[in-house]
């Protein structure tokens, strides 16, 4: 019996090949694209593990302003930490740069992939992806810094996994960068020569036990002794920065001259005091004397003025005697001419004598009166005297006092000048600091953004895939099952009637779908380690990973997962299905009777206009698990899908952004800036700060720009706690305007907090923008500090100044790249979505129609037509279809930009994957199509079905 | 003539499993006329009915129905030719499992015009407290009455049964019959009934023998009784 059973196997699978065939493509599909992606992450994890070993990879690296010094090294080395000097140099290789630094010895070792170390002075090794790119092989020659070398050979370097040119790039762009190493003495000549960019001192550190904090707290002690350098551009800006220093010791000297000479002056005052003091007190000695003189004076001009009183009266009378003469002698004189002649003389000697009395008599009066007001004088001068000796007395004193206060003054300058030139050593230390950046791996995109890193995301959303995936598989298979055992259900009864066991039959039909699962699950997991699966998915990883070719393995719990999953999720749904279905009695089995089923879900329903349409929703309700399967099919699908697409959405927004944003045709990070902004040329000063978020910590640059910009939007307030947001920070981290941004400055273990004061449409890498004088004041710099330029020309720079110079073509090209990186990932993704989609719906719509054969027979022997076939056994599916595609469509989107975050957290880029509006239209319009495709087929099945056949099967 | 059979013939299978099931069949029918197909099992006569009621593709000769012509008809124009003309009563019944009696009569009332009163079918046939019962909740006889009303209910010119009382007990077997007897009459409806039943052949107008896919006997039963009349059904 048992043998005779088996033959059905073959000729069951004959007869529903393509049912089958379906099934197998979605398991090997699934299982092709879980091992695919999750053996790659493990070949890529464990691959990177091995080599972080064999190549010593650092625990973290520091760059300082110099070199440090012996002293300082061994400081360091007594911590029991290692340290490895990976200075380098950026270097032209035609419009690339490469970086080139010498060969290391004890961390971050060089993995050679093919050739050898530099043993020449003439010879380099160069990054591999950087030789893929430009099409360089070994044994081929380049030339930098004006010298040809030979490639002898083409490896990697685990501190540039991902080789990005600066921390806060977004990407990397291998085909424009490089990384080179030469050996020591080779290293010495490029840096020395000219046309290159000046050498970054960077130290690779091991802790060894010991810890990154104690590291730092370290080197932050160090003192830079800034006089021993040779660098001209240093000691330029060293002598710009103790400019206010020499000017205030200036100023300092001035003032010691000035007391110096204020000293003297008080002497001198001192000394005029003194004999002020001594004049005035003869003075006033001698004031007795003077009004003794003066009422003598007075008493005698009173004498004198009595003497011309008596002198004049007896004028006056002598003048009367005159006249009495004068008249007696007119008589006479007529009697005596000659008397006549003298009486009239004597008269007018008498009138004479009398005019001078009176005017000696008012001079006697007015001498009386001169004298008088002399003794009044004298009395007030005495007074005055006296004053002014009082007040020559406190000059002296006051004088003394000056003199005592200037003393303590020139003592006080003498301490002043001591301690300022303590406060001026501290205050205008040059505070270069010696420790420009400290990074810790985790911390360093291009190490914790590696490849192992990333594809640690890839190996969750595979594993998690997976689990999604065969769980619509086992719902699949279900339901598949259920319905075979359905169609089977006579002939299990007939079996079951004859006295073959359940177990027996279960078995049975168990054989077929464990036997094709197995191979499918077996067949998509050799498709998965072949060169179709890991070793393509592993292209990703080279293409986009400076890493050793890694060691191809194949996960345990892999296999496990294709081989023994599948066929024991068909054999359990198979068991349970059969077995639930055996608890009827044989008869029941026989009679093909569903009464449980149609009792338990379906009710008869209200009569309604259109009868197709009550047959329509009545066909919905029977198949509503098929239909249940065919939207889940459908979600998993579109979450898959709109990965997809949201990946393309996203690269093509940061591209399209890029190309917005990127205002300026070069952006110059300079080491050490020119004292004046060059012409044409926009200061900022940058800094560069760091964001945690999801755990991963990146690089989020600080553009200090100038009042009305000419290269950017923002125009950020002066305010040292505010900032204008660049769309791309306000995408990766989900900030909007009024939201507080926390930025940390890794160096000084400081966070800063700032206030988002707006948003503006700025993309290129996380940039936020801030007032350049507030962003001075906040990070303690110089008034007219800067350290970036930008410009619509190129500048006429020395080199040696120069960190770095991006162009906007590179920008746009960095931008490029990021889209054809993510390309095949979205092809994949999409791919699989599609193919999954049509899978369960052709599985589902197939088994529905396979379950309403007997009812499509029916009808078509009525005589319904095709539209009308279609519309009662088809439309149910369209309208599951289209309203799963509607609703799930939104969903799945929202559901993706949940986790999209998730996946680009450690990508220094924005997160905008906004669809634009047609797009929605053209998911909505792709999901029907697709559906229509496959309904249009599996109408030719309805169309085919034989109405006799039927009938007579059934017979 | 109504219906109209020539030199028809159908085989199946290829080489050495090649088997020819009708071996030229000439039938004629009058309109209104009730006639029975009797033969053997393998005998060809539900081939036959298929072939009549265009549910499957004769090899060679001709069929022709109301001056029809099937034989080379598309599968389009033979939906149009079924819906148009014929009604199909099954042994086995053939409802549509998940829809209830009235709705599984609402099938084929859906293609009648003009169709007759549901309601008077269903009293008819005894059915109005079934009608909003699944199949599976009905017996044989419900089920098969059932079948009969969906064949009805569009008024079918033609009525194709095969084997209509096969899975029926005696009396359930004869009160369909009655049934049927009574649509022809009323309707004069043409009826071709497939059935192995040597008692059927007694209520029938137009009795044919089949054998190993040819016809053997072919006449019109001139003893004809009334199904209730019937016996060892």
């Amino acid at each position: 019996m048992r043998s005779g059973l088996l033959r059905r196997i073959p000729r069951d699978l004959k007869k529903s090949w393509t049912r089958y065939l379906a099934l197998m493509v979605l398991i090997i599909a699934s299982m092709y694209i879980v091992v695919s992606v999750v053996g790659m992450t493990e070949v890529t994890i464990q691959g990177t593990a091995k080599k972080i070993e064999e190549n010593r990879i650092q625990d973290g690296q520091f760059q300082t302003f110099e070199k440090l010094t012996t002293e300082q090294v061994k400081e360091i080395s007594d911590m029991g930490i290692i340290t490895e000097e990976i200075f380098y140099v950026d270097v032209s290789h035609g419009e690339n740069t490469i970086r080139v630094g010498k060969v290391r010895t004890d961390i971050d070792l060089i993995d050679i992939d093919e050739g050898a170390l530099p043993v020449k002075d003439d010879e380099i090794v160069l990054m591999n992806l950087y030789c893929d790119r430009n099409g360089l092989s070994l044994g081929d020659q380049i030339v930098i810094a004006e010298k040809t070398f030979t490639i002898s050979g083409i490896g990697s370097v685990p501190d540039y996994n991902l080789p990005l040119k600066n921390m806060s790039d977004m990407t990397s762009d291998p085909s424009r960068f490089g990384v080179g190493f030469v050996n020591s003495e080779s290293y010495e000549q490029i840096v020395n020569s000219d046309n290159t960019g000046s050498e970054v001192y960077i130290y690779a550190y091991r802790l060894c036990g010991a810890s990154a904090a104690e590291l730092k707290d370290k080197l932050k002690t160090f003192d830079y002794d800034y006089e021993m350098s040779d660098n001209v551009y240093l000691k330029e800006i060293i002598d710009k920065k103790l400019q206010d220093k020499y000017d205030f010791e200036d100023g300092l000297d001035e003032l010691g001259d000035g007391i110096d000479e204020l000293s003297d002056g008080a002497k001198d005052l001192y000394d005029g005091a003194s004999e002020l003091h001594d004049g005035v007190s003869e003075m006033k000695d001698n004031m007795p004397d003077l009004v003794d003189g003066t009422d003598e004076l007075l008493e005698g001009a009173s004498d004198l003025y009595d003497g011309v009183y008596d002198y004049t009266t007896a004028v006056d009378s002598a003048a009367g005697g005159a006249n009495d003469l004068s008249d007696g002698a007119v008589v006479i004189a007529d009697a005596v001419p000659p008397l006549a002649e003298g009486i009239d003389d004597l008269s007018d000697g008498l009138d004479e004598i009398s005019g001078n009395s009176s005017d000696l008599r008012s001079g006697a009066y007015d001498l009386y009166d001169g004298a008088d007001e002399l003794a009044d004088g004298v009395s007030e001068l005495s007074d005055g005297v006296d004053e002014l000796y009082d007040g020559s007395e406190e000059l002296l004193d006051g004088t003394v006092e000056l003199c005592d206060g200037v003393a303590e003054l020139s003592d006080g300058y003498k301490e002043f000048k001591d301690s300022t030139e303590e406060f001026l050593e501290d205050a205008f230390e040059v505070d270069i600091s010696l420790l420009e950046e400290f990074t810790e791996n985790k911390d360093n995109p291009r190490i914790a953004s590696d490849a192992a890193s990333d594809v640690l995301i890839k190996k969750s959303i595979g594993l998690f895939a997976g689990a999604v995936i065969l769980a619509l598989i086992a719902y699949v298979i279900s339901v598949f099952t259920g319905n075979q055992i359905r169609e089977e259900s006579s002939v299990i009864g007939t079996l079951f009637a004859l006295g073959i066991r359940k177990s027996e039959i279960a078995v049975h039909y168990i054989i077929l779908p464990l036997f094709l699962t197995f191979v499918a699950g077996l067949a998509g997991m050799l498709l998965g380690f072949s060169k179709y699966g890991v070793e393509f998915q592993m292209q990703d990883v080279y293409e986009y990973y400076s890493v050793p070719v890694f060691e191809n393995i194949r996960p345990l719990y892999l296999i496990i997962y294709c081989c023994a999953v599948p066929p024991l999720i068909a054999a359990i749904v198979n068991y349970l299905v059969i077995n639930g279905k055996l608890s009827s009695t044989a008869l029941s089995l026989m009679r093909n009777e569903d009464r449980q089923r149609i009792k338990g879900n379906e009710k008869a329903s209200r009569e309604k206009k259109n009868f197709l349409d009550d047959f329509k929703s009545r066909q919905i309700r029977r198949e509503r698990r098929s239909i249940a399967a065919v939207v889940v099919g459908m979600v998993i699908s579109l979450v898959l899908l709109l990965m997809g697409v949201s990946c393309y959405v996203l690269c093509n927004n940061v591209k399209q952004h890029n190309i917005r944003d990127a205002s300026c045709e070069y952006t110059y990070v300079l080491k050490y800036p020119p004292e004046d902004v060059p012409e044409g040329a926009e200061e900022c000063y940058a800094k560069s700060l760091k964001h945690t978020y999801l755990e991963y910590t990146l690089d989020v640059t600080l553009y200090g720009i100038v009042d009305n910009s000419s290269f950017f939007e923002a125009r950020p307030s002066k305010c040292e706690n505010k900032v204008v947001i660049g769309n791309g920070v306000a995408t990766k981290y989900s900030l909007g305007k009024g939201d507080l941004l926390i930025l940390t400055d890794s160096s000084e273990d400081r966070n800063y907090a700032f206030e988002i004061e707006d948003v503006v449409d700025y993309s290129i890498g996380l940039t936020v923008f801030m007032n350049i004088d507030s962003a001075r004041e906040l990070f303690g710099a110089e008034d007219d500090e800067y350290n970036v330029l930008f410009s619509h020309d190129k500048l006429d720079i020395e080199d040696g100044r120069v960190m770095s110079i991006t162009t906007r073509d590179e920008i746009i090209n960095t931008a490029g790249i990021f889209v054809d990186q993510m390309m095949s990932l979205v092809i994949i993704m999409i791919s699989i979505s599609v193919l999954i989609f049509v899978t369960v719906m052709y599985l589902m719509i197939n088994v529905m129609i396979r379950r309403a054969s007997l009812s499509i027979a029916l009808v078509k022997i009525f005589g319904y037509r095709s539209g009308e076939l279609r519309r009662i056994f088809m439309d149910g599916n369209f309208f599951a279809v289209a309203l799963s595609a509607l609703v799930g469509i939104p969903l799945c989107k929202t559901f993706v930009d949940r986790i999209y975050p998730m996946f680009i957290a450690n990508t220094a880029m924005e997160n905008d994957i906004t669809y634009p509006w047609w797009l929605w239209f053209f998911i909505f319009a792709a999901v029907m199509t697709v559906y229509f495709i496959i309904s249009t087929m599996l109408m030719g099945k309805i169309k085919r079905i034989e109405p006799a056949e039927i009938l007579k099967n059934r017979e | 003539m109504y219906l109209t059979t020539k030199d028809l013939k159908k085989s199946y299978g290829e080489g050495g499993s090649y088997s020819q099931v009708l071996k030229g069949i000439n039938l004629e029918v009058e309109k209104g006329e009730m006639c029975v197909i009797q033969g053997t099992s393998g005998s060809g006569k539900s081939t036959l009915l298929n072939l009549i009621g265009g549910l499957d593709r004769m090899e060679s000769g001709s069929v022709k129905v109301d001056g029809i012509e099937i034989s080379g008809l598309g599968n389009k124009a033979l939906a149009e030719y079924r819906r148009a003309n014929l009604g199909f009563i099954f042994q086995f019944y053939n409802l549509i499992p998940n829809l209830t009696v009235r709705e599984n009569i609402r099938v084929c009332q859906y293609l009648g015009k003009p169709a007759m009163d549901m309601g008077e079918l269903l009293d008819t046939l005894g059915l109005t407290e079934h009608m909003n019962k699944f199949p599976s909740q009905l017996s044989g006889g419900q089920q098969q009455r059932c079948a009969i009303a969906r064949a009805l209910i569009k008024n079918p010119k033609l009525l194709l049964c095969d084997e209509p009382t096969g899975a029926l007990d005696s009396k359930t077997s004869k009160d369909i019959l009655v049934l049927l007897e009574k649509v022809n009459r009323r309707y004069n409806t043409t009826m071709l009934v497939v059935t192995h039943n040597n008692s059927i052949k007694n209520m029938m107008d137009h009795i044919v023998i089949m054998k190993d896919g040819m016809i053997v006997k072919n006449y019109i039963n001139d003893n004809k009784i009334e199904a209730a009349m019937l016996e060892d059904l």
